[in-house]
């Protein structure tokens, strides 16, 4: 056979047609399932579902042998483009769950009740033949596909306020633990890179409440570009509590509405669930120490709608600002005081109309970061916040209460502040001046830069100490009673004392026909986790019994010849 | 008798006593906002027939309002059969003197698995009013977890993976 050129041209045109590449591009979307939100109550609506794009996850194409062939991401419409694809081969295109570019953010959402598998969707395997063609993808919510990128879209809104004002910020690993398995998990930021979302089908599932995934990204948030002195445990809107726990949820739900311009708050149990307008909700109990006063604060800061005494639009920008300088430097607990004194140094133009938002919530102007001059419009011992304590000085009538509750309420905690002058080793005493009941612990912070001293305290009953090398500087002492009594006092020391401070006296003009009883009962205990924990004292007695049975024999074993 | 099994037979003794006993509490852990509830649970089994195991769960709700009605509405999986009848829907006053609200019930479930007691808390005090979902497991033998119609798997890079099937449109686009 002569081989003609003719046969070289096509043997070469065949040969170009299976190497060359093409090009498979499409949209990735998933399906989400609104709110409908009805007076104060809101439930999950499956009639109302709308398309989606899902914008900067991965995408990839993936041949018969599990191989990856070409990988991108969406863009922030939810396009994708995969231009190696070799012509007239088996692909199919897999989404994850998962948003990753370097120097910006890495993100995923996986299941923990499965060995934190990456959730993801494929599509089917398809010849891709010799010419370009379209893969338009969408994850359904009919069969629990679309929840991690429902997720996943909540946090993408989140990250893009802060590009909006801050376009260097790099974000640190995070993962979204969800799954339709936890039924009982709770639903929180733990402190580190995880967050966790319920997912009980039958009762209270989160992935489709935004507001709910924004607030616990806010907590990330804060840890990572801010500073949260949060002590968490449960809350409510209308409740008196520790200042930090108010800052840091009142910001969460703050966030939550400022990132998605939608005031309205809410958390739907199937077909059950609630609501609350973070603008507009009625005054309950306003004040310093209320989440709803300050997430309606920081809103009011942030919004355009001038209603009432708020006449300030600042934007999010001098909110950011103040949260990841001002709020993440300050030498006291991180609270609204805190915050404001650092919003109206960095904006001294606009002090006034800060002053009225925060007047309009009952908060008496904010002159300093440890909030002094309050007015006094709470329980009896609640105030002062901060005590100042001098080294080889004792300082008495330092009392917790726990007439708002027990655990993270305003009044359980009281911070003493003192300063340290001279390098050396310092004894510190926490020691209950009331009955016997009390059970006296301390937390102790260094304020420049602040952070968490550990102490190693140790002590018998009603006494917590340690010694303690210190170096010069400022210092603060959280002090609470782990037995949660109704009123416990002790006097604090710092150094060896040399006399005695009780200027500290808890009693104010406040009087309250609700005066505290002196029962004991604690109904604080941090315990167990819920979920798969060991039994109860049930456990201990029955070691101890076996143990007074056994423990004997293991000695005589010889005589007995065992 | 050796020395082992002198040792390790009361160790079988304890978990034999207490298989099937679980515990947990809300108290002290973050939490989203919502009511001001916490609860704690205790579920004991009491009954070793295992064609009809029998729990008594002892639940306790506590608030730290000081005032107001909170509402409770209780429901079980659908294996769960309380022993005797049980009011789905409670209601307690709250005030100073009551610190605890404890609902105690028996129930039994006939094959092994996770199940749960759901409650949906809600405080009324006459200013809007907030719930709280909790659940509260009942573990009887092997645990099963529910599925979602999705395959586990490894990725190209031996990852675990978890995936579903999309909904997806093909079309060629045609070269001109």
């Amino acid at each position: 056979m002569i081989f003609r050129k003719h046969h070289l041209f096509i043997f070469l045109f065949l040969s170009s047609l299976s190497l060359e590449a093409i090009e498979i591009s499409g949209t990735v979307h998933y399906e989400r399932v609104h709110a409908k939100n009805s007076g104060s109550s809101s439930f999950l609506d499956y009639s109302d579902i709308t398309q989606e794009t899902a914008k900067q996850v991965v995408v990839l194409a993936i041949d018969r042998s599990n191989n990856l062939v070409d990988s991108t991401s969406t863009n922030n419409q939810g396009n994708y483009t995969l231009s190696n694809i070799p012509s007239n081969s088996d692909i199919k295109i897999r989404v994850y769950a998962k948003m990753e570019k370097p120097n910006r953010w890495n993100i995923k959402v996986i299941d923990n009740s499965n060995s934190d598998a990456l959730y993801g969707m494929d599509g089917s395997f398809s010849n891709s033949g010799f010419s370009n063609s379209v893969r338009n993808l969408t994850a359904p919510a009919s069969n629990k596909t679309s929840p991690p990128f429902a997720i996943l879209d909540s946090i993408y809104l989140a990250m893009n306020k802060i590009y909006a004002v801050d376009s260097t910020v790099n974000f640190p690993a995070l993962k979204v633990n969800w799954s339709v398995n936890n039924i009982n998990t709770g639903t929180y930021y733990d402190g580190l890179d995880n967050i966790v979302l319920q997912g009980d089908q039958q009762g209270d599932s989160d992935e489709y409440d935004d507001h709910i995934v924004i607030h616990e990204w806010g907590h990330y948030f804060e840890k990572n570009f801010s500073r949260a002195d949060n002590i968490g445990g449960a809350h409510g809107s209308n409740e008196h509590v520790d200042i930090r726990v108010a800052f840091g949820e009142g910001f969460g739900n703050a966030l939550s509405a400022i990132v998605t311009d939608d005031p309205l708050y809410f958390d739907t149990f199937g077909n059950n669930g609630w609501n609350m307008n973070i603008e507009q909700a009625v005054h309950e109990t306003p004040g310093w120490f209320s989440e709803a006063s300050i997430q309606r604060i920081l809103y009011d800061l942030y919004d355009s709608n001038n209603d009432g005494k708020d006449t300030l639009s600042l934007g999010f920008k001098p909110i950011y600002e103040t949260l990841i300088h001002g709020q993440r430097n300050s030498q006291a607990f991180t609270s609204i005081f805190s915050f404001i004194t650092e919003l109206k140094k960095a904006n001294a133009n606009a002090t006034s109309k800060i002053d009225d938002i925060t007047a309009n919530e009952d908060i008496a102007t904010i002159e300093n970061i440890y909030g002094t001059n309050r007015i006094s419009n709470v329980q009896e011992g609640s105030l002062p916040l901060y005590t100042q304590l001098s080294v080889n000085k004792s300082l008495g009538n330092i009392c917790t209460y726990n007439y708002y509750g027990v655990y993270n309420k305003l009044a359980n905690h009281k911070y003493v502040r003192f300063t340290i002058n001279k390098n050396d080793t310092y004894p510190i005493q926490v020691k209950q001046s009331n009955g016997s009941s009390s059970d006296p612990e301390f937390t102790l912070f260094k304020t420049s830069p602040f952070e968490n001293v550990s102490t190693n305290e140790s002590g018998k009953a009603g006494i917590e100490q340690t010694n303690l090398a210190l170096t010069s500087g400022d210092y603060l002492l959280d002090i609470y009673d782990s037995s949660s009594i109704d009123k416990a006092c002790f006097t604090v020391s710092i150094g060896e004392i040399t006399s005695v401070d009780n200027s500290n006296n808890d009693n104010n003009s406040n009087n309250n026909s609700n005066n505290d009883s002196n029962t004991n009962d604690s109904t604080g205990s941090n315990t167990s986790s819920i979920g798969f924990t060991l039994p109860n004292n049930i456990f201990l007695a029955t070691l101890i019994l076996l143990a007074i049975l056994f423990i004997p024999l293991f000695f005589i074993r010889k005589e007995l010849k065992i | 008798m050796k020395l082992k099994t002198l040792v390790l037979t009361p160790l079988f003794i304890l978990i034999g006593l207490h298989a099937e006993s679980m515990t947990g509490t809300t108290i002290g852990h973050y939490s989203k906002p919502g009511a001001p509830i916490d609860m704690t649970y205790l579920s004991n089994s009491t009954d070793d027939n295992k064609s009809n195991r029998v729990y008594d769960v002892n639940i306790t709700l506590t608030s730290t309002v000081r005032y107001g009605t909170m509402n409770v509405k209780l429901t079980l999986d659908d294996k769960l059969t309380p022993l005797s009848p049980i009011e789905k829907e409670l209601t307690f006053e709250i005030s100073p003197e009551q610190k605890k609200y404890p609902i105690n019930l028996q129930v039994s479930a006939p094959e092994d698995g996770l199940y749960y007691i759901r409650l949906l808390t809600k405080i009324d005090k006459g200013v809007g009013s907030k719930l709280r979902a909790f659940a509260v497991p009942i573990q009887v033998g092997e645990r099963k977890k529910l599925k979602r119609n999705s395959l586990m798997m490894k990725s190209h890079l031996g990852e675990n993976i978890s995936i579903s099937k999309a909904i997806e449109t093909v079309t060629i686009v045609e070269e001109k």
